[in-house]
């Protein structure tokens, strides 16, 4: 009988996910977290400031800026988590010389995020919606929508931004150096972006589109948003095949 | 004597000269083999070379005749370990641990169940079945990580010094599971430091040091401590 690796791989570590604290807590404060600065950074700003939200564009915009920013560091400890627990459990070794093999787990773990990412970023787009209508914004209007989708884009690709950080886990086999991979990231993004290089670079991509309440060049912001999506596909290409060249 | 694992000739060297040295092996279907050597003699070097947690740097590991790379990956529904840590997860229950493990080892879902409910008998868990292998004792978490390993009823089983943390109570559960299991002509492979142990359940002893095989033990001898420094003594003097 030859077994469907992949399905089993992905029911196995869902049995593990729904269960352990982490992804509950992060979850919990990925969808809280923006749903409560975006609104009261907005309100407590001046009409002048770059942080004042009065319409739905606006503060769907500056949460997008929110969550392209910490996003980084909650859906990163996630993904950080998937991998590096089977190393710092010391779980790793019963998870070879299995008829599923290492790089199917590998995949099942990539799969199993991304479904998460986008369903997180699904609720927290909801708890948006819910508190910019208690802020009496007025009913979503066509350019509302627009903000809506390339708010769910940016934490999406957010989410996605966060893959080869897997690979850190992966060949450091713990915590610490893929946590400080992450700061390392946001830090020289931040000083490269200010330097000029701007969108080009993935990981400030998302945020300086959402920044812009989507007022560029379309052709410009695709290829740039793009280049996040191949970077992100490449390392989950990378992690895979960590795994299945993995040895204990 | 039917050999189900032959190791020729392997050689996996780690930095500072440590691993193991041209070691030839075979294990035999219906036979408890035990390893035995001191700590950092290569015990479980050579248990993960077994299992593809390494990749030799020469000579083959053959399972059921076939090279390693080529041994097709239904076969190993059939094969159960525990190398070091058990495979169990501190967020779930005992239950989630083992229907995790059996799912992994390819049983359908109600198969899985089965087997963990008499895994759970067997090995006496019935008392932590519904809690969370977290809140275990370390033995008792050896003991789930053990259940892991056999509950699929095996016929290639690799202990990495299984004993360790378990009590009286449950050394006895695990050495009527493995003698039950070579008994229906599984192959088992135990390392150990307990000598009187191996030396009660095992068929074959063979002593690993420095990384090399360097001779047997007979299963039973007396005064089987004396013999086995003596052999590693002889070997340490040699070396």
């Amino acid at each position: 009988m030859i077994m469907n690796a992949f399905p089993t791989a992905l029911s196995t570590e869902w049995l593990k996910f729904r269960n352990a604290s982490l992804p509950r807590l992060a979850t919990i404060g990925i969808v809280m977290v923006p749903s409560l600065v975006s609104p009261l950074s907005a309100l407590s700003q001046g009409d002048s400031s770059a942080l004042s939200a009065s319409n739905w564009i606006d503060y769907l915009d500056l949460s997008a800026g929110t969550v392209a920013t910490g996003g980084v560091f909650g859906f990163g400890l996630v993904i950080v988590w998937l991998f590096g627990r089977e190393f710092v459990d010391g779980t790793i070794t019963g998870l070879f010389g299995l008829p599923v093999p290492l790089e199917k787990l590998a995949l099942a773990k990539m799969a199993l995020f991304i479904l998460w990412a986008c369903v997180t970023t699904l609720m927290l787009a909801a708890a948006l919606v819910g508190v910019g209508a208690f802020l009496d914004f007025g009913p979503l209007d066509g350019e509302s929508w627009v903000a809506l989708a390339r708010f769910v884009t940016v934490s999406v690709l957010t989410a996605m931004l966060t893959i080869p950080f897997s690979l850190v886990a992966t060949l450091s086999r713990d915590y610490l150096a893929p946590i400080g991979a992450i700061l390392g990231v946001v830090i020289l993004t931040s000083v490269l972006a200010d330097a000029g290089l701007g969108g080009w670079l993935p990981y400030a991509a998302p945020g300086l589109w959402a920044a812009t309440s989507g007022f560029v060049d379309p052709f410009t912001i695709c290829i740039q948003l793009l280049n996040v999506v191949i970077v992100s596909a490449v390392f989950v290409g990378f992690s895979t095949y960590a795994w299945k060249r993995l040895e204990t | 004597m039917q050999v189900s694992l032959e190791l020729n000739g392997v050689t996996k060297l780690f930095a500072f000269g440590d691993g193991v040295r041209e070691v030839d092996l075979t294990l035999a279907r219906g036979e408890i083999h035990a390893l035995v050597g001191l700590n950092g003699a290569g015990k479980s070097t050579l248990m993960r070379l077994m299992l593809g947690m390494k990749i030799p740097d020469s000579g083959t590991v053959r399972l059921d005749g076939v090279p390693f790379d080529r041994v097709p990956l239904e076969r190993w529904m059939r094969v159960g370990h525990l190398i070091e840590y058990p495979l169990a997860y501190p967020e779930l229950t005992t239950r989630q641990n083992l229907l995790l493990s059996a799912r992994l080892r390819g049983l359908t879902r109600r198969k899985a169940e089965e087997a963990g409910n008499a895994i759970i008998e067997k090995l006496n868990l019935n008392k932590f079945a519904g809690r969370r292998v977290g809140k275990l004792s370390l033995g008792n978490r050896q003991r789930v990580g053990l259940a892991a390993a056999l509950q699929h009823e095996p016929d290639l089983i690799i202990l990495d010094e299984p004993t360790n943390a378990l009590d009286p109570a449950g050394v006895i559960l695990l050495r009527n599971v493995l003698l039950e299991r070579a008994a229906h002509g599984a192959t088992v492979l135990v390392s150990s430091h307990h000598l009187d142990e191996v030396s009660r359940i095992s068929h074959r002893i063979t002593v690993i040091n420095g990384g090399r095989i360097i001779g047997a033990l007979e299963p039973g001898q007396p005064e089987i401590e004396r013999a086995f420094f003596s052999l590693v003594q002889t070997h340490s003097e040699t070396a």
